[in-house]
């Protein structure tokens, strides 16, 4: 011990008069360790050190700034007058990197100057040097004037090494041609003429089969006449210089330069994966660079990792967000070249250099083409792209499993019945516990302990017994003939024995929660509770029946008892089971769902996370528990636009499933119900069907026909087949959920209403206004019957009788229609929330067909910007919003704002990977109106 | 290949103080070390000289989901793989040894780029037994030499991996040189 003490503070010792050594000048430090080091032993050690750090100077250092620098430039110092390499005389290094040296060299006949590259020694092995003579005959084959010829490959041995070399065309004066083009101030034109001719050349290569590889303005030189030269051309594929080898030897600051150049596919993954559009799109960046000096992606202090991230995942910099003069059809050049996704990207840099011809002849460029069987297509669908919005006023139902984990839910009436069996059992088991534990107490106490649990058990069989299930025509009918049976008997049955009573209320309204017959739930549920408050409202037991209820309310809608309750609930479980407790988890997920129903999202995901973060650390905790709390926090991220989160949360949940057999149940078709609909958002409408089908499946399969859950999927599937323009399903499914609902929760219910909302909105689509409008006003009465006068969902069917108007062309009752929509949002929600922005949308269309367009332009702004506010990535309905806003500024004559607005929304839909697609029509659509629209206004200046 | 999902999940694992995550991590590091040497030998791949570092880089934009890997995944990453990359180079020097005195060499990549530290009169071998030995004395200090080294990292990475501040570093890293060059240079 001591020992090791002693050895410990001695080195420490020598470390710190070793630094203090060296911070002293060499002349000094003699004198220095006479001073500090009277021990012998200890001033050796010392020294031992000083000479290894002056012999350490090569020893060990890392590459990115010791032994590979360090050689390279002892070669540029080496002086290279009258060397000669193969029949070249050397002159001068022009410059020095990773992978060799070039020289400036004299060639004798014909006598001209070349410019020499040489690999460093040690690269070269034999089956790179015969790789090196087939590859170099290829590129000596490349002739192009825009491309500095390779003279000659050979190798050159010296020092008892092969070195490969290459002689090429040497560029007098040359200048990289960012370089070149600030120093001799060109103007675009000029600039895009330079570029033309790159392009040019580097197709001539890949029509020859060779790739860059390696396209940046330090490639890219322009000589001293003004002509561009492309410098090695494959010499990349040659020396096998791709990224992953080569750049990281090079130090980071070169990797970071030639990685800003590289596309998102020789970034990631096997950078052999590279083709010519590769360089097109390499050729993109120095585009860009070139038109405004600037990089797309700001690589300054970011790790090459970060780098490598950011031109895989985000999107671009606008060039017009750099210099305004460049909006327009170069900065849809660029985007299309520099596409992330290569079969997005101009597929040739001949696609490329043609579209920079077009704008350099003021003709039409074909980034965005308006092909003639798009026109086609798009007049024959033109209705139906541009009603699109009929989505925003139709309500999805999603489905959070939070409020169903109930012990009856996942039942059908056989399950239940083995449950209660089970259920028995346990209490029988209980009972023996009891007695036992009871034998020491009073024979009184004993005896009506006793008679509880006998009680309970007697009343239990007696339930079982009535229930058959052969009688009935459902799964849930024998159960709810049961329970309508025993259910009035509670009070005079139990009379006196309040914990009984309590608990039987609970057994039978979970049970109603079960079966979906919620007010009969909650009746019950607050007896419960009632009883079990006067016998103990702080226990564990008062917690469950609290969150019982408060689920039954939730469902109800009667959102602030229902989180009154879950806090109190929580508040009680925190305090006996602690924070990490399953209950307490199960408490927390409800609270989440029930800010998400309120829209409190940061709040619900506060909640959720919470709530998951405990599922995840329990080892008590299923593989189901945990899908269930992916699936909540899936919901609420989805609902904050965060898509690909929620993706990715949907499609965990759904595997933790698939391993764990036993929950292939109900979770599943609730997974699978939400996850379609996150599916038909971002337009990936064959998956939505095949969930929302394999979830109604599944609730059909367990909860019968005519089961609440089953009528959500059918509504579901509803919205889904109105989107895709299957009318007849729409309708269809849209009754047969209307028929379940009006059967289980009675005529006057909210999703009675909603399917008769929905309904609606799908009679629209297909014009038949009559019916549609009696369904609508049907919903319309049940929903001001049981909702507040100024509801949001009032607002909803509001709109979409406004829409039958405007389709009526009665511009004016459609108008007042939608203000009243409006006001009633105003009063009942927030500004930043998706309905009043789908009034606005329909509003200014309203306004736009009534020529009002100065309001119908602000009307579409307010649109846009709530869903910027609401959704932080790029969402359809922004992007249906800039293109009806853009519609507007066309009618307005103020052509290039329509235009920029165009771009924008097209930038957005385009961005994403991947884009969305769906608007692809509409673009055309406002495109050609744009054109025609400016090309008059053109004619109209010149006089024929 | 390694499902790039596994190892950035143990990197998360590890970098919440998961020991287990780490003991995980080496064998697949090392064996993706392995697999990149050993492409550079097929045909298709020239098959020059690899820079240790290279390889380790290589292999972290291989293994690594860097959409979702941070800063400190990558730390992490960096301190496992320069583990492996010194136990492979370290293997393959002692190899070379005794295919020398056996006579019969086979040219590989990794036995280049080991023949590249010899050319620098560098003794891989007796470097690594430095290294120990400096382990028991002062256990970051050849933390810091396997990190910077082998892993390839700056200063600043390393001190990130072994979250001390960069100054120690950069004072354990002259020091642990000086030491290990006087001892080399007496063995």
């Amino acid at each position: 011990m001591s020992n090791s003490e002693e050895t410990l503070r001695r080195w420490n010792e020598i470390e710190s008069l070793f630094h203090d050594l060296l911070d002293q000048p060499p002349e000094l430090r003699a004198a220095f360790l006479d001073q500090k080091c009277p021990d012998d032993a200890l001033r050796g050690e010392v020294e031992r050190l000083l000479a290894g750090h002056e012999n350490a100077a090569c020893f060990i250092e890392p590459p990115a700034e010791g032994f590979l620098s360090s050689d390279l430039s002892n070669e540029l110092d080496i002086p290279v007058e009258g060397k000669q390499i193969g029949r070249y005389a050397l002159k001068r290094v022009i410059a020095s990197g990773g992978m060799g040296t070039v020289y400036e060299a004299e060639q004798e006949n014909p006598r001209r100057s070349v410019a020499i590259k040489v690999m460093r020694g040690g690269f070269a092995s034999r089956s790179v040097l015969r790789r090196f003579e087939h590859e170099s005959a290829v590129l000596a084959h490349l002739r192009h004037p825009c491309i500095a010829q390779v003279l000659e490959a050979g190798t050159h041995v010296e020092g008892g090494e092969r070195r490969p070399f290459f002689a090429m065309e040497y560029i007098p004066d040359a200048l990289a041609i960012t370089e070149y083009a600030e120093k001799n101030k060109l103007d675009v034109e000029a600039r895009l003429r330079l570029f033309v001719a790159i392009c040019d050349a580097v197709h001539h290569g890949h029509q020859r089969g060779v790739i860059h590889r390696d396209l940046k303005p330090a490639n890219i030189l322009v000589d001293g006449a003004g002509r561009p030269k492309i410098i090695d051309f494959g010499v990349a594929r040659v020396l096998d210089e791709d990224i992953a080898v080569t750049t990281v030897q090079t130090g980071v600051g070169q990797i970071i330069g030639t990685l800003t150049y590289m596309s998102p596919e020789q970034c990631s993954g096997d950078p052999h994966d590279v083709d010519t559009r590769s360089d097109v799109y390499s050729l993109g960046i120095v585009f860009y660079e070139l038109l405004c000096g600037r990089l797309p992606y700001d690589v300054r202090n970011k790790a090459i990792t970060e780098v490598a991230s950011m031109i895989q995942d985000q999107p671009p910099r606008r060039l017009s967000s750099i210099d305004q003069r460049l909006r327009g059809d170069l900065e849809t050049i660029a985007l299309k070249a520099i596409e992330k996704d290569r079969d997005y990207r101009y597929q040739t840099a001949h696609e490329f250099s043609e579209d920079i011809r077009h704008f350099l002849k003021n003709e039409p460029i074909r980034a965005r083409p308006p092909s003639m069987t798009y026109q086609l297509r798009m007049f024959a669908r033109r209705n139906r792209v541009l009603v699109g919005s009929a989505a925003l006023f139709v309500v999805f139902v999603t489905v959070s499993a939070v409020l169903m984990t109930s012990l009856y839910f996942q039942k059908s009436a056989a399950m239940v019945e083995v449950e209660q069996q089970r259920k028995l059992a346990e209490r029988n088991a209980e009972a023996e516990r009891e007695q036992r534990a009871l034998a020491e107490r009073s024979a009184e106490a004993e005896r009506s302990q006793r008679a509880r649990a006998e009680r309970i058990m007697a009343y239990l069989k007696e339930m079982l017994a009535s229930a058959n299930p052969e009688d009935g025509d459902g799964p849930n009918t024998t159960v709810r003939e049961v329970l309508d049976r025993v259910a009035p008997r509670l009070r005079e049955e139990f009379a006196g024995q309040p914990d009984v009573e309590a608990e039987m209320n609970s057994v039978i309204g979970n049970t109603y929660y079960g079966i979906g017959l919620y007010d009969k739930a909650e009746v019950h549920g607050r007896r419960a509770l009632e009883l079990q408050a006067s016998i103990d409202a702080t226990s564990t037991a008062y917690a469950k029946l609290l969150g019982d209820l408060a689920a039954v309310l939730t469902v109800r809608g009667n959102l602030d008892e229902a989180r009154r309750m879950f806090e109190e609930s929580l508040a009680i479980r925190e305090r006996l089971l602690g924070l990490d407790s399953l209950d307490t988890a199960a408490t927390l997920a409800s609270l989440s769902e029930v800010h998400r129903l309120y829209r409190n999202l940061p709040t619900a995901e506060d909640y959720s996370r919470r709530a998951l973060a405990v599922y995840e650390r329990h080892p008590d905790s299923t593989a189901k528990s945990r899908a269930m709390a992916y699936n909540s926090l899936a919901l609420i991220v989805e609902e904050q636009g965060q898509l690909s989160e929620a993706d990715a949360l949907y499609q965990a949940a759904l595997e933790m499933l698939a391993a764990d057999e036993d929950s292939a149940d109900l979770n599943g078709a609730t997974i699978r119900n939400n996850f379609a609909g996150l599916c038909f958002h971002r337009g990936n409408m064959a998956r939505a069907e095949a969930l929302f089908v394999e979830a109604l499946d599944i609730y059909r399969a367990v909860l019968g026909e005519e089961h609440i859950h089953v009528a959500h999927a059918l509504n579901n599937l509803g919205v889904l087949y109105a989107e895709l323009g299957r009318t007849g399903d729409s309708e269809r499914a849209h009754r047969e959920a209307h028929r379940i609902y009006v059967l289980r929760l009675g005529p006057q219910d909210r999703y009675a209403a909603t399917s008769l909302n929905n309904l609606g909105s799908i009679l629209i689509d297909v014009g038949r206004f009559d019916e549609a409008r009696e369904a609508l006003l049907e919903g319309l009465a049940i929903r001001e019957a049981i909702f507040p006068a100024e509801h949001p969902e009032i607002a909803a069917t509001l709109n979409n009788l406004a829409r039958i108007e405007f389709a009526n062309g009665n511009m004016d009752d459609a108008e007042s229609i939608v203000r009243e929509s409006l006001c009633i949002y105003s009063r009942s929600l927030p500004r930043h929330h998706p309905h009043p922005a789908g009034s606005h949308t329909l509003y200014g269309r309203i306004l736009a067909a009534k020529g009002r367009f100065d309001e119908a332009e602000a009307h579409f702004r307010e649109a846009i910007s709530i869903y910027r506010v609401l959704r932080p990535a790029p969402d359809p309905r922004i992007i249906e919003g800039c293109l009806r806003l853009a519609d507007v500024l066309i009618d307005e004559g103020r052509h290039e704002e329509a235009e920029d607005m165009l771009l924008q929304a097209y930038a957005d839909a385009y961005t994403p990977i991947p884009p969305l697609a769906q608007f692809e029509t509409a673009f055309s659509e406002v495109w050609t109106r744009l054109s025609e629209a400016q090309s008059v206004a053109t004619n109209s200046l010149d006089p024929p | 290949m390694t499902n790039s999902g596994d190892v950035t999940q143990l990197l998360e694992a590890a970098r919440s103080g998961s020991a287990e995550a780490v003991n995980q991590l080496l064998p697949l590091v090392y064996d993706e070390l392995r697999r990149i040497a050993s492409d550079y030998l097929s045909h298709e791949r020239s098959d020059h000289t690899l820079q240790p570092t290279a390889l380790v880089h290589e292999a972290y934009l291989r293994l690594v989901n860097q959409r979702t890997a941070g800063w400190s995944d990558r730390a992490q990453f960096f301190g496992v793989a320069a583990k492996a990359m010194r136990r492979i180079l370290v293997d393959r020097a002692r190899m070379h040894k005794a295919e020398k005195r056996g006579g019969g060499a086979v040219k590989a990549s990794l036995d280049e780029a080991v023949a590249s530290f010899e050319e620098r009169a560098l003794d891989l071998v007796a470097l690594d037994e430095a290294l120990e030995r400096l382990a028991q004395i002062d256990e970051r200090k050849a933390r810091v030499v396997e990190l910077r080294f082998f892993g390839g990292l700056t200063a600043p990475e390393a001190a990130k991996v072994l979250d001390c501040p960069l100054r120690t570093v950069e004072r354990d890293w002259t020091m642990a040189k000086a030491w290990l060059r006087a001892e080399i240079t007496q063995t």
